[in-house]
């Protein structure tokens, strides 16, 4: 007998959660789903905003002052003077905000102090080795995860299952830069196979040199998709509706991706989008690691060298990046779950 | 945080069976987590040399009976290194879980109980911090400034407390609806008491597990900082400083860079079974037939 | 298709299920024997630690890991027992299927209801159905259980009733037109008039279909209600099988009389429910003779020593009891056992210790309680009786101040809770007059705090002195030792438990105790104690009872008077006798036909349970 029989929760189940989506679907218009994304995407750029007005204060918050920050450590006073007055650094604040808003809108972050090229170039140049990096990473760490994941649950209290998550927890617990240290001493200078600092050339070449991080990556977020998928494909694979299913003589293929991944679906994609975020620092340390001139490299070398515009302009691309993939994962998770549609509450 | 952290508190029913014959992991763990407190409250006696010591000529040496694990590019006893190391391996992680389990719990039953205005400000607060990612924030910050290890702690635990208090936040809304509570309510036990006597041990079990969960990212992130050469100043004994500073040396004395790293698993992964191991325990204590 | 043919659907002999426990193996189940003729229905009956859904699901080869099965199985002519994995999971479906008890869990809530139904169906090639054939396929089915609306297809479980996700789980489970279908506590989870329909339903489709129903309850009116053959189990074996006419009025085994007289009559109140002490053996604590005898009344000496086997009486009724002879006249249920209990006489004069004008509740859009007067006066025992969404709960809470009201006054003890400020004097005299106690037994206790722990809360606030004595009085007064105090509450049983919730609400000696729903949750013999212990605190402590329930049985026992409430709304009240004997709204009308009433009997006086 249901013994956290709440009443209450009864009362609501039934013909009024019917009520309740008909009342949501009056109220919301067309469709609570669209009202849901638009609300989020209004916060987006909120977000988006308020990141460039924090973004837009380092360079007055950096000691020395502005022109200081713009033109080096080593700048003449003649060289600051004529920073300041191209700048307009004499203006108000918010003057000098608006108009490094509409310099963002033409895609001009300015220039590096280092490297004396546009910083977007220089961004440019350094995502063509981490977008590789994080996509690919993710995307195994994903697809292998979700499917170790269910073979281990169906398996579940084996010797398989347990060695498995025993293997979770070494490689969640391993900080990722030891993994990378124990992966390029391994392959790249015991057995040679692979080569362990840079990125090499595009295209084949590249391929090579990016399989070591890439694998770094991987076992790190492995760790979570895997033993996630492993405890919510356990948690449903008990459920009353699996029983009912092979009571009905369906087959294990039906339950496994009808019942089991759908179910799974919606809180896999919000774990994954928490992952990647929650990696982004983990990956200036594989790219450390590694010797990679990606992204996170290019950042740390401009936090050393202090080239302020390089730090602006990376900090809003990760900005930007954070900001698209929460929405993406809202857009997916109203994709596969109709309760969500219907802008009821659902476990995320 | 780490990805891992995202997991928090999701444990898989298999681990009844992790129990295996012999000695419980759980036990195991407890033995070798605080084997290394101890090292870390002994340390200054263990060590054979001065670890700061450096002596160029003794520089690149493998294993010997005279320096057990070689010695680094500068020179210094590795061994000697990595028992100072211990403290700051154990030490600065300690306070940082501590710290942000002690504010998350607080904030979380403060929203989770109280709900209202208290609960709009902290979720919104935690749900603005949630997706920025807590490294990244702590390399840029630390890095700018310059900034040693109290900023390091202070970045991460202000960006690590949205995922706890999200997580502690739900059980507390979950416990709070549940009859024992209302019938606290009702006999007219205070707010304050509640949350102490009704609350707080009805989660108990996640806090603790959340805390030696924490100890294992705080691990990983400041190790991750100092092997980026951030927090730590250049001299010091951190384990992931000598990880940065042994790498050059991995062909020729695999130990230096090995041993910081082991020690540093070690650690973490002691900490996380702990954390499970006692979930478990209470969980099963807690549990109606 | 043979096994249409034959008059028999299901046989299973000597089937018995064994597990480990502590390591050590166990015997669940024992010796079960149980026959479905096609188109016919049998109730396995049996209270929790019977064994009856491990036998459903023995009889599906669906038992949880670690647990086997053994004995035969013939379906129509097959004997099954002998196929592998892969053939036995063949016949899941296509000749055996399953409802099992919550409709809120038991469908996909991500799939729409037409393609679940159809879900099995295979066309005349062994292909899947295309969209449109499944469609139709699918609109047919729904309209078989009642469904007649066909954009029902097209929807999600989550926008459905409890009720209509049932029907849509049974469309989905004969889909196949399965030779048997074993429901397990099928109407358990559902309102009581929502109850009759499913049932009337299952029996219909028993006939039409020629479909032999296994339906598992705990509940002895359902059973007598749809079945032609009843199965008694307790403790893992078959005590007692028979006609339901033999078994209800001439039982032959203690434990089913024990059963009949503990189930609270709707047409009469008595003064002491009768109850069955102690408690069901756990399966590896069973005793070696007789399982029962340790509870029984009739226990011989060769009772606890040889353990009973299944004997045959005239009239197809089988009895596992070796005194079953010599007992037949006292196991008799007997109508004249005790005089009705008058009801508690209270003077209108009284001041009501609660009373309600007006008293409304609304959730948004949603109207929880409309307008509700009560009062409750000293002494008196008052019933909310509804179904779920009636507001009853929603009313209670108003009663105690969980819950805040909307509009209306709510007085109690000359306080009123909806005024805007209320001061902790108030407040006080609120809370010593009137206390909750909750329905989960489970959560109803902190289990991370010791009982005691929970008990001190409530008299700290009364400045009792000698706390700990005050503790072990309290536990005394519900039936409870004193050393229950240090105990945690996982070491506690359902009944114990709401016995503590009970003391606990006690701590602070109020005048009234709204129990919602406290019963509810616990076996029918266990419900008989704490019936009869607020008996005792009634005319012990003159405690005043605010009763919420559903069950129209159990309010003619403890209530002196009822509301009824339907929709947030008082559709009538009164003496509760009178009330249910003589109902005047056509809902509660409904309610009263809908308690299951035996079937008739052919060629027997027929037997109805109330005039509606």
């Amino acid at each position: 007998m249901s013994t956290t029989g709440n009443e209450a929760a009864r009362d609501t189940a039934g013909p009024a959660t019917s009520d309740r989506a008909a009342a949501a679907h009056r109220r919301g218009g067309r469709s609570p789903a669209l009202r849901m994304l638009a609300t989020r995407s209004v916060g987006a750029v909120a977000v988006l905003l308020a990141v460039t007005v924090v973004v837009f204060l380092f360079v007055h918050l950096a000691p020395g002052g502005p022109e200081q920050a713009l033109a080096g450590r080593e700048a003449t006073p003649e060289q600051l003077a004529a920073i300041r007055a191209r700048y307009g650094l004499d203006d108000p604040l918010w003057q000098q905000y608006l108009r490094y808003l509409g310099a963002l809108t033409h895609l001009d972050l300015g220039t590096s102090l280092l490297r004396r090229e546009p910083v977007t170039r220089s961004i440019g140049q350094a995502a063509g080795v981490t977008a590789p990096l994080v996509l690919i990473s993710w995307l195994l760490a994903a697809v292998a995860g979700t499917a170790l994941g269910m073979f281990t649950a169906l398996r579940a209290g084996s010797r398989l299952d347990r060695v498995v998550l025993a293997l979770t927890v070494l490689a969640a617990s391993t900080p990722v830069f030891a993994t990378g240290l124990l992966l390029a001493w391994v392959f790249g200078i015991q057995l040679d196979w692979l080569p362990v600092l840079g990125a090499g050339r595009d295209g084949g070449d590249r391929a090579r040199y990016l399989v070591l991080p890439i694998l770094t990556t991987t076992l790190v977020l492995l760790a979570s998709s895997t033993r996630f998928a492993r405890v919510r494909i356990g948690q449903i694979l008990e459920e009353d509706q699996v029983t009912f299913a092979r009571a009905r003589g369906l087959s294990t293929s039906y339950v496994l991706v009808r019942i089991v991944l759908r179910n799974a679906a919606v809180q896999t994609i919000t774990l994954s989008g928490a992952v990647l975020i929650a990696m982004l620092g983990g990956l200036v340390v594989v790219e450390q690691v590694f010797a990679l001139p990606g992204l996170g490299t290019l950042l740390v070398t401009a936090i050393g060298a202090r080239d302020i515009p390089v730090i602006q302009g990376v900090t809003l691309v990760v900005a930007v990046a954070v900001v698209v993939v929460n929405l993406v994962v809202d857009l997916l998770c109203l994709a596969v779950d109709p309760r969500m549609r219907r802008g009821l509450e659902v476990d995320r | 945080m780490s990805p891992a952290g995202i997991v928090l508190a999701r444990r898989p029913r298999a681990r009844r069976f992790l129990a295996g014959p012999g000695v419980p992991p759980g036990v195991a763990a407890a033995a070798l987590f605080l084997g290394l407190v101890a090292v870390w409250v002994v340390a200054p006696g263990l060590a054979p040399h001065d670890p700061a010591l450096i002596r160029p000529g003794d520089a690149y040496q493998g294993p010997s009976s005279a320096h057990l694990l070689g010695t680094d590019p500068l020179g210094r006893d590795v061994l000697s290194r990595l028992i100072d190391g211990a403290r700051t391996a154990v030490l600065a992680p300690l306070t940082l879980a501590a710290g942000t389990i002690a504010v998350s719990t607080t904030l979380a039953v403060l929203a989770g109980y109280l709900r209202g205005w208290v609960d709009a400000v902290i979720s919104r607060v935690v749900d603005v911090l949630y997706s920025i990612p807590a490294l990244m924030v702590a390399i840029v910050i630390v890095g700018v400034t310059g900034g040693g290890f109290g900023l390091s702690i202070i970045v991460l635990l202000v960006f690590g407390l949205p995922a706890n208090v999200r997580v502690l936040r739900a059980a507390v809304m979950e416990r709070a609806a549940l009859p024992y509570v209302e019938a606290a309510r009702t006999l007219g036990v205070s707010t304050p008491r509640i949350m102490l006597t009704q609350l707080v041990p009805a989660i108990g079990p996640l806090v603790i597990t959340s805390f030696f969960l924490q100890i294992t990212f705080a691990i990983v992130d400041l190790s991750s900082l100092s092997f980026l050469g951030l927090g730590v100043p250049p001299g010091a004994s951190d384990w992931g400083r000598m990880m940065a500073e042994n790498r050059a040396t991995m062909s020729a004395n695999f130990f230096s860079t090995a041993a910081p790293g082991l020690c540093l698993a070690a650690v973490a992964v002691s900490a996380n079974v702990l954390g499970d191991w006692l979930y478990t325990r209470y969980e099963q204590a807690g549990r109606s037939r | 298709m043979t096994s249409r043919i034959s008059p028999t659907a299901l046989v299973a002999t000597g089937l018995s299920v064994r597990g480990v426990r502590g390591g050590a193996p166990v015997g669940l189940t024992s010796d079960v024997d149980i026959e479905v003729p096609a188109g016919e229905a049998v109730a396995i009956v049996g209270e929790s630690g019977s064994g009856k859904s491990l036998t459903a699901r023995a009889l599906l080869s669906l038992l949880p890991r670690g647990l086997a099965s053994s004995g035969t199985i013939r379906i129509g002519d097959r004997d099954v027992s002998l196929l592998d994995d892969a053939e036995r999971r063949r016949l899941r479906g296509s000749e055996l299927a399953f409802v099992m008890q919550d409709p809120f869990t038991m469908l996909n809530p991500l799939e729409r209801c037409g393609s679940q139904v159809t879900a099995a169906l295979r066309g005349p090639d062994g292909r899947r159905l295309r969209k449109a054939a499944a469609r139709d396929e699918a609109v047919r089915r729904l309209a078989e259980v009642g469904i007649a609306d066909p954009a029902v297809a097209d929807r999600y479980p989550f926008e459905l009733s409890g009720g209509m996700r049932q029907r849509v789980a049974i469309a989905a489970a004969i889909a196949e037109n399965p030779a048997v279908l074993i429901a397990d506590e099928p109407t358990t989870a559902l309102d009581v008039t929502t109850q009759k329909e499913i049932l009337d339903l299952l029996e219909r489709l028993s006939r039409s279909h020629r479909m032999g129903l296994v339906l598992i309850t705990h509940d002895l009116r359902v059973a007598f209600s749809v079945c032609t053959r009843i199965y008694v189990m307790y403790a893992g074996e078959i005590v007692e099988a028979g006609r339901p006419v033999d078994v209800r009025n001439r039982p032959r085994h203690p434990y089913t009389a024990g059963l009949l007289r503990t189930e609270p009559p709707l047409d009469r109140r008595v003064h002491r429910l009768a109850r069955i002490p102690g408690a069901v053996p756990a399966p590896g604590a069973r005793p070696a003779g007789c399982r029962f005898a340790p509870r029984c009344g009739w226990a011989e000496a060769d009772c606890h020593d040889h353990h009973p086997a299944l004997t045959v009486l005239p009239l197809d009724h089988q009895v596992r009891c070796r005194r079953a002879d010599e007992l037949t006249e006292q196991l008799r249920p007997s109508r004249t056992d005790e005089p009705p209990e008058p009801a508690v006489a209270c003077a209108a004069s009284d001041r009501a210790l609660i009373r309600t004008r007006a008293l409304r509740r609304t959730y948004g859009p949603r109207v929880a309680v409309a307008g509700a007067d009560i009062e409750v006066h000293a002494g008196e025992s008052v019933g909310l009786v509804g179904e779920s969404g009636s507001g009853k709960t929603t009313l209670a809470r108003m009663l105690v101040g969980l819950t805040r009201p909307s509009s209306g006054s709510v007085e109690v003890g000359g306080v009123d809770l909806a005024s805007r400020h209320l001061s902790s004097a108030d407040w006080a005299v609120v809370r010593s007059t009137a206390q909750m106690a909750f329905q989960d037994p489970y959560s109803t206790l902190n289990p991370h705090r010791t009982i005691g722990a929970a008990l001190r809360d409530g008299l700290r606030l009364v400045g009792a002195e000698d706390i700990h004595r005050r503790t072990d009085e309290l536990l005394e007064r519900v039936g409870l030792s004193g050393d229950h105090a240090r105990r945690m509450p996982a070491q506690l049983s359902g009944g114990e438990r709401q016995r503590v919730a009970i003391a606990r609400a006690l701590a602070r000696s109020p005048r009234v105790l709204v129990c919602d729903e406290i019963v509810s949750a616990l076996d029918v013999s266990v419900q008989a104690h704490i019936l009869n212990l607020l008996r005792d605190l009634q005319v012990r402590l003159g405690l005043s009872l605010v009763f919420i329930t559903h069950d129209l049985a159990v309010a003619r026992q403890v209530t002196d008077r009822i509301y009824v409430l339907k929709d947030g709304e008082i559709v009538e009240q009164g003496a509760t006798g009178d009330v249910l004997d003589h109902p005047r709204h056509p809902y509660t009308q409904r309610l009263v036909a809908s308690v299951p009433s035996p079937r008739p009997d052919p060629g027997t006086e027929l037997e109805r349970g109330k005039p509606a």
